[in-house]
């Protein structure tokens, strides 16, 4: 008995040992809820060290505070100094360019001027985008947008934020299909002297300084920049208005379209403890492309003169949990143009008018950090619009006297091209960022604006942010946006091209957009952001001929996707890439495509480090699938695409740097839509549109003192 | 019935078969290979595995977590059906996913590598089996390449959360043996960073930069960078990203030296029975010192060249 009770516990024992080691050596179950809840209770309570690893650009414009690109509750673009030197670009424009669903094109319709067509807005005078100069915005009121032929050259540029959708509920009206702010550097980021050159084909040429420094307590950055090119005469109209109308005998065409411009910009920023004072002044002129009608003629110029200062306070001392912040500003633009409207021996028209837009404001508010998963933002603001104008013409009952002949002054307010104006806003604007779960960030806006002239309106917005993932983040947002017709739009008249109307109501526009932002692994990202949006009287000129009236013609419908790629494939070579889709619909016509905004367009950007302190810098844009205007027998638009090259050398003798660049290095002939219209025989005036620009080449020279 | 030697030779089958198959095999004769655990995949891991594959000469598997342990629930299965034979966890939710896992399989070593604050994540508490490497220098050496590069500092100041107490103890110790002053602010939270940071600049030399999450945030460490150039004020920061970013000078491990650092430590384990528990936590056995030149003569230090060829990096 006792014999078997020994030999049973050693079975049971050996038995009992070999269960154990089998138990460790048998397949290990899932990570448990317990393993879960205990690695949710140690990482799942806030920021962790490990973030320290992570880098990302941080965006402003998106909610007002610096924010991680990636968390920001908008689609969004961020454009360094870095990034802009590296591109070899000299001008705003060429910045924009690269960013997805965003493209740039001249206005036929309004000499020459940039559009910058984001996903599928796309009018002539493109005041649906709203320019921000740190933080301001810097808009003319004439035509609701930037200035005729206004340029930017980027040597004092620090960073470019780039918003694609719906900015009103933060910003106001104007930013109602994206927001570009441009911040310029500052004191710390200049430091010291710098000064460079550039010289390049189309005697194009660019010289600059700059200074940043601290004198008796103040930050001091100044910077002064004059651009100047003569453009390139390569680009030949072979028909224009004068051909349409039997004419042609008198028609400078074939002849290149004048685009030559001229830009000095400068830049001061003066910083005390809480006071910042920024002013930006620029002489800018241009001539005129095709002018008014169409026609090429070659004594066009578009002169002005603009001022944007801005005096902002900043606390976050004064009250305990508030950052409190205040700021007035005043934006001063005068724009003096002598037009041609044709060649003189067909008919000596002549007109030059002026204007000046000044508007002026203030706002207050604060951010209020006191809760726990709440940051609120509150302000409030008035701003004034002033227009004045005058104008001197040969032509109208003005120049009744001598039709054709010299210019006179015209001061009949009957007889002049437009009338003044005045408008006055008040608004009030209240956000909140709410971290209401682990992960996920809800912010929602709210911004009343009141005008004078067109009542009140309401433009709210929301965005859930879900960081889904360590290296996963999905937004989900909503915008309302809304914008009040320029002055020009309302009240131009006495005009042989464009005529106002006082019956205009406001656009506004709808969007919604789904975003992911993954990073799956630290040298890689890929975004893709999906958006539909609906947009409702969406102001242009239209007519069967000139002059065209202003009228709400578009009832748009758009959606679209955009894919995003940076990818750092090696220490020494980076690669960036983005694809834009977009197919936006007018229903007002028939859901006709909207004409002339590329469906598709591709960006591809290879930057190499060759050697150390050398780089190579590629380009490559494609521009696609762009349709013709309701009516337009032309077919569709041509596609095209732009090869540049660019190469740097830094550190040459110390503080030298140097770099040379091709622009269209395959000197393509990519084509630029002309406006349609339903009187010429052709289908436009002229009819087989504007060539872009040919093969360019520059080389630049900088110093650091 | 069995007879009684019978009963002996059965008793000694079960014996020998039970002491075969329950005592548990030494670590070192596990033939499975070193698993690999990722937090994510940051560089900054990936170089890791690269030098350490190179060094150990052991097969090696890696396995992510993908920055969640709930990213993959079967991860652990996957990763326990290799059999490892060690697991070297890079970053610290991998190092705690590690701890997790390994709680009722002490017999498998666990090293940790990359975990910044690695105190905070208490790996050690209750485990035999985890040992690893600091991802920071200790206080008191950076205080010395500190004041090297700043002979005249005497006050540091630095921002604290609750989150860094044991590190705040370490450095107060090291401050008092180098004769320097320790200023330190607490926050709770990384909104009222800014607000410390005024606080602190007009009273101390040097601002320290701790490796604590409320403390280090891309927006705070934006602002910082400006500041410190505002307030001609010598920052120092833990990671050479900082330095990069325009900080004046920053003291991190030699990155490059860890992986193989871990690997000589795998083989001790592997191949000469040495317990975890008897290793601990070690100390990184590389430094590197990186300057930011040009944020150095902003805030108007004078570097001797002596210091500069120190640095292992000088960044224009």
């Amino acid at each position: 008995m006792r014999k078997n009770r020994v030999m049973t516990t050693a079975v049971l024992l050996c038995l009992s040992c070999a269960t154990v080691t089998l138990a460790q050596d048998s397949p290990p179950v899932s990570t448990g809820k317990a393993e879960i809840e205990a690695f949710d209770k140690m990482f799942g309570q806030g920021p962790q060290e490990e973030d320290v690893y992570r880098t990302d650009r941080l965006l402003l414009t998106a909610t007002g505070s610096l924010k991680p690109v990636h968390l920001a509750p908008s689609v969004a673009s961020v454009i360094t100094a870095e990034d802009i030197k590296g591109m070899g670009a000299t001008t705003l424009d060429e910045v924009l360019e690269t960013v997805p669903g965003l493209h740039v094109e001249p206005s036929g319709v309004q000499w020459f001027s940039s559009i910058w067509s984001i996903r599928g807005v796309h009018t002539s005078l493109n005041p649906q985008v709203l320019l921000l100069i740190n933080g301001v915005p810097f808009t003319s009121s004439y035509q609701g947008s930037r200035f005729s032929s206004f340029q930017m050259p980027v040597a004092m540029i620090s960073r470019v934020e780039v918003v694609r959708g719906p900015g009103s509920a933060l910003h106001g009206a104007d930013a109602f299909a994206g927001t570009v702010n441009v911040i310029t550097k500052d004191n710390f980021e200049i430091d010291g002297t710098q000064a460079g050159a550039r010289y390049g084909s189309f005697d194009t040429s660019g010289i600059w300084a700059q200074h940043g420094g601290q004198y008796h307590g103040f930050d001091v950055a100044f910077g002064v920049e004059r651009r100047k090119s003569g453009g390139d005469t390569g680009r030949i109209i072979e028909r224009d208005y004068l051909h349409a109308v039997g004419a042609s005998a008198l028609s400078n065409a074939p002849g290149y379209i004048n685009t030559a411009n001229e830009q000095l910009d400068s830049h001061l920023m003066l910083r005390k403890e809480n006071w910042t004072l920024r002013l930006y002044g620029s002489m800018q002129e241009a001539a005129a492309g095709p002018g008014g009608f169409q026609a090429i003629t070659y004594g066009n110029d578009v002169d002005t003169k603009s001022l944007l200062a801005d005096l902002a306070w900043h606390n976050d001392t004064l009250a305990e949990n508030w950052e409190l912040e205040s700021r007035i500003y005043y934006s001063y633009i005068y724009q003096d143009s002598f037009i041609q409207y044709f060649p003189a021996a067909f008919l000596n028209m002549l007109g030059n008018p002026i204007y000046t837009s000044r508007d002026g404001g203030a706002e207050a508010g604060g951010l209020y950090k006191g809760f726990r998963d709440h940051r609120l933002r509150i302000g409030v603001g008035a701003k004034s619009y002033d227009f004045g104008r005058d104008q001197y013409k040969n032509f109208g009952a003005a120049a009744v006297a001598d039709p054709f002949g010299a210019m006179v002054h015209v001061t009949d307010p009957a007889h002049i091209y437009i009338d003044e104006a005045s408008r006055t806003l008040w608004y009030g604007l209240i956000q909140d960022e709410w971290q209401f779960a682990r992960h996920w960030t809800l912010t929602v806006g709210l911004r009343h604006d009141e005008y004078s002239d067109f009542g009140s309106t309401v433009n709210p917005r929301a965005a859930l942010v879900w960081e889904t993932r360590y290296d996963l983040t999905t937004k989900l947002m909503y915008g309302q946006a809304f914008r009040a017709p320029s002055f020009g739009e309302q009240y131009v008249k006495n005009n042989p091209v464009v005529i106002g109307n006082q019956n205009l109501m406001p656009e506004e526009i709808e969007t919604i957009e789904l975003a992911f932002d993954y990073q799956p692994t630290k040298n890689l990202r890929l975004i893709l952001s999906l958006f539909n949006y609906e947009a409702t009287e969406l102001i242009e000129a239209v007519g069967p001929s000139l002059p065209q009236a202003y009228t709400n013609n578009g009832e748009q419908e758009g959606r679209g996707f955009e894919v995003e790629l940076d990818w750092l494939l090696h220490r020494d070579f980076r690669l960036r890439a983005n694809f834009a889709c977009q197919r936006s619909t007018n229903k007002k016509l028939d859901d006709a495509v909207v004409p002339d905004a590329p469906g598709q367009q591709f960006y591809l950007n290879p930057i190499w480090t060759f050697l150390p302190d050398w780089s190579l810098n590629g380009q490559f844009y494609w521009i696609g699938d762009r349709h013709r205007a309701q009516g337009d027998p032309r077919g569709d638009i041509a596609d095209y695409e732009v090869v540049n090259l660019i190469v740097r050398r830094k550190n040459i003798a110390n503080n030298w740097e140097a770099a040379a660049g091709i622009q269209n290095l395959f000197d393509e002939v990519g084509r630029i839509s002309s406006p349609h219209a339903a009187a010429a025989p052709d289908g436009a005036y002229i009819p087989y549109d504007y060539p872009i620009e040919g093969r360019a080449v520059w080389a630049e020279l900088k110093y650091y003192f | 019935m069995l007879n009684n030697s019978m009963h002996k030779r059965v008793l000694l089958i079960f014996l020998v078969f039970g002491l075969w198959v329950g005592v548990p095999a030494p670590a070192a004769a596990s033939d499975g290979p070193i698993a690999v655990l990722l937090s994510d995949s940051e560089a900054a891991y990936g170089q890791q595995v690269s030098i350490f594959s190179e060094e150990i000469g052991m097969p090696v598997q890696v396995f992510n977590l993908h920055g969640d342990l709930a990213h993959d629930p079967g991860l652990k299965e996957k990763l326990f059906a290799v059999k490892p034979a060690l697991i070297f966890a890079l970053g610290a939710k991998a190092a705690y996913a590690a701890k997790l896992w390994t709680h009722d399989r002490q017999d498998i070593p666990v090293l940790f590598a990359m975990v910044l604050n690695w105190q905070r994540y208490k790996l050690l508490d209750g485990s035999s089996n985890i040992a690893g490497i600091a991802a920071e220098i200790s206080p008191g050496a950076q205080f010395v390449n500190m004041t090297m590069f700043l002979p005249s500092m005497r006050r540091i100041g630095l921002i604290y959360s609750p989150l860094s107490e044991t590190i705040l103890s370490q450095a107060r110790e090291a401050a008092s043996l180098l004769g320097l002053e320790l200023v330190a602010e607490p926050i709770d939270r990384s909104n009222d960073f800014q607000r410390a940071f005024k606080l602190l600049a007009g009273r101390i030399d040097a601002f320290w930069l701790l490796n604590d999450p409320v403390v280090y945030t891309l927006e705070n460490m934006d602002w910082l960078e400006n500041r410190c150039l505002k307030e001609k004020l010598f920052c120092v920061g833990q990671t050479q990203n900082l330095a990069k970013m325009g900080m004046a000078f920053t003291v991190n491990p030699d990155f490059a030296q860890i992986g193989g650092q871990v690997a000589a430590m795998a083989r001790n384990i592997l191949l000469h029975g040495q317990k975890p528990g008897e290793i601990g936590v070690m100390g990184p056995i590389g430094t590197q010192l990186f300057v930011n030149i040009k944020t150095a003569e902003q805030i108007g230090l004078s570097v001797s060249p002596q210091v500069l060829d120190m640095a292992t990096s000088v960044i224009p």
